[in-house]
């Protein structure tokens, strides 16, 4: 047959001996030369008609597991020299091949990822406890910063006052030392010969700077007035009883006044028991009153 | 869109695959896209899986046979040469390849073992699932080949199919079925060329 073998029969042939790998050394094989371009073509032609063959067949779909299990194998580590797919074989084979072998090479990548989610979840867990728990510390520390700063705003009010306070006893410090303040008496006012109750034992002095303007009063002994009642110190003045302001008393402390102002005139100086506080003139019993002259004044 | 932007087994990049041809499907494979290989599958598994069983008569070595073909294009991908095959002649010689030495090795057992042969199923037992159907473009290629197939004179299809199927050389078709080894290359010659011209229009299709 060899002698009637055109271009297109050994095309033909070479292909069936290369794809089907089929090539047989019998005495009398064909001889295959080395395929012209055109001899290529046509065994190239041939080539495909071969593989079309198996779409003779009606097409077997694989099982879905079959996919899953070659999807797996991907994953899996790749093979040595060894063959590849011992994870490929179906169900009715080893227990390799079984899904819950924990043997199988696709359940290892499962176990790892479950550890680790478990891992992640535990530093989780971990970290949020430790963030509340400073969370609670943040929040303890700010009440204890706003409890000192309500404190630091007591004192430092508590400051500025006794700071006045401290300015208006060195201001009067400074008159009562001064060599040309005047000093005036002053003593508590008997009824019809007896002490009143409340200001039997009272006494208190004036003092008058040298410029007959600025004066400072101290006052001890007194009661407390009592009943919305006020202590009232008045000026006996060209213009009439002129008012130096109202105070309070108790016993055991002193009670002061002061001012920079005095009325033109002054000739005496009067302490009243008044019931309402700034009575325009003295209209309530005379309690203390001045023992020295004012005549200077 | 390239199939690779997309995340990796996301319906967006699946669908960009589905359009792919054959060979950048392989190029794909070639670089360890997984999704590429399920594409793959998909699209010529049901063909490699009947093959395998018509050659080795039974459905479990065909799907070991299956797996292990595409085991090696996932590992050799990059072996794929267009100029020489297309992808499914590639594909349906690598599985045609990997089921006849699985059958000859069963053969060699069997002889040693004296073992009767398990029974080739039926061909009504080769089942066809709607999914199958669904794939037209492969079902319009089998009624094609089937029916070029079947149109061959007998002696001419049978010859074939025993090189084909069987694995068998032309000495061995020859002997197996008592004819002069002349005879035998005459008829598969004159097979294969009545299959070329008939298949011209799928072979133009597959270049």
């Amino acid at each position: 047959m060899s002698e009637e073998l055109t271009p297109e029969d050994r095309a033909g042939l070479a292909a069936l001996v290369e794809a089907l790998g089929t090539r047989e050394a019998e005495p009398g094989a064909v001889a295959m030369p080395a395929p012209a371009a055109e001899e290529e073509t046509l065994g190239r032609l041939y080539h495909e008609a071969l593989g079309l063959i198996a779409y003779a067949l009606p097409p077997t779909p694989p099982p879905p597991a079959a996919r899953l299990r070659l999807m797996a194998a991907l994953v899996a580590p790749a093979p040595t020299s060894a063959p590849a797919p011992s994870l490929a074989r179906p169900a009715r084979h080893s227990r390799s091949s079984s899904p819950s072998s924990p043997s199988s090479p696709s359940r290892w990548p499962l176990s790892l990822a479950a550890a680790l989610i478990l891992a992640l979840l535990g530093v989780c867990g971990w970290l949020y406890r430790g963030l509340a728990e400073k969370g609670d510390a943040i929040a303890h520390l700010a009440a204890e910063r706003n409890s000192a700063l309500q404190h630091a705003g007591e004192v430092e009010a508590r400051l500025r006052q006794l700071n006045t306070q401290v300015s208006s006893l060195r201001a009067g410090v400074a008159m009562v030392t001064s060599p040309a303040v005047e000093v005036c008496t002053l003593r508590a006012v008997t009824q019809a010969g007896a002490p009143d109750a409340k200001v039997s034992d009272a006494r208190g002095m004036l003092f008058v700077a040298a410029d007959h303007q600025h004066w400072y009063m101290s006052v001890r002994g007194l009661r407390p007035a009592g009943d919305g009642r006020v202590y009232q110190l008045w000026f006996v003045a060209d213009q009439g009883m002129v008012s130096g302001g109202t105070f309070a008393a108790n016993r055991e402390d002193s009670s002061e006044l002061s001012s920079e102002h005095m009325p033109a005139g002054t000739r005496g100086v009067k302490i009243t028991l008044e019931n309402s506080p700034g009575a325009p003139a003295p209209n309530g019993p005379d309690v203390l009153r001045n023992a020295d002259s004012l005549h200077s004044i | 869109m390239d199939p690779t932007s997309s995340q990796p087994g996301s319906p967006a990049a699946l669908s960009a695959l589905s359009a792919l041809s054959d060979t950048a499907l392989v190029q794909r494979v070639a670089e360890r896209q997984p999704d590429a290989l399920a594409e793959l599958y998909d699209r010529f598994a049901p063909v490699l899986l009947a093959l395998a069983r018509r050659i080795l008569g039974n459905h479990a070595d065909a799907e070991e046979v299956l797996q292990e073909v595409f085991i090696q294009v996932w590992n050799r991908g990059e072996r794929y040469d267009p100029a020489r095959s297309s992808v499914s002649t590639w594909l349906v010689l690598i599985g045609r390849s990997r089921a006849i030495d699985r059958l000859r090795s069963r053969r060699v057992v069997e002889r040693t073992r004296e073992a009767a042969t398990e029974a080739a199923p039926a061909a009504g037992a080769l089942h066809t699932s709607p999914e199958a159907l669904e794939n037209v473009w492969n079902q319009e290629r089998h009624e094609r080949v089937r029916r070029e197939l079947a149109v061959l004179p007998p002696e001419q299809r049978e010859v074939l199919e025993m090189a084909f199927y069987e694995g068998l050389t032309q000495s061995e078709i020859a002997a197996k079925a008592g004819l002069p080894l002349g005879t035998v290359k005459t008829r598969t010659l004159l097979a294969m060329k009545k299959l070329r011209h008939a298949l011209r229009e799928e072979i133009r299709q597959l270049l």
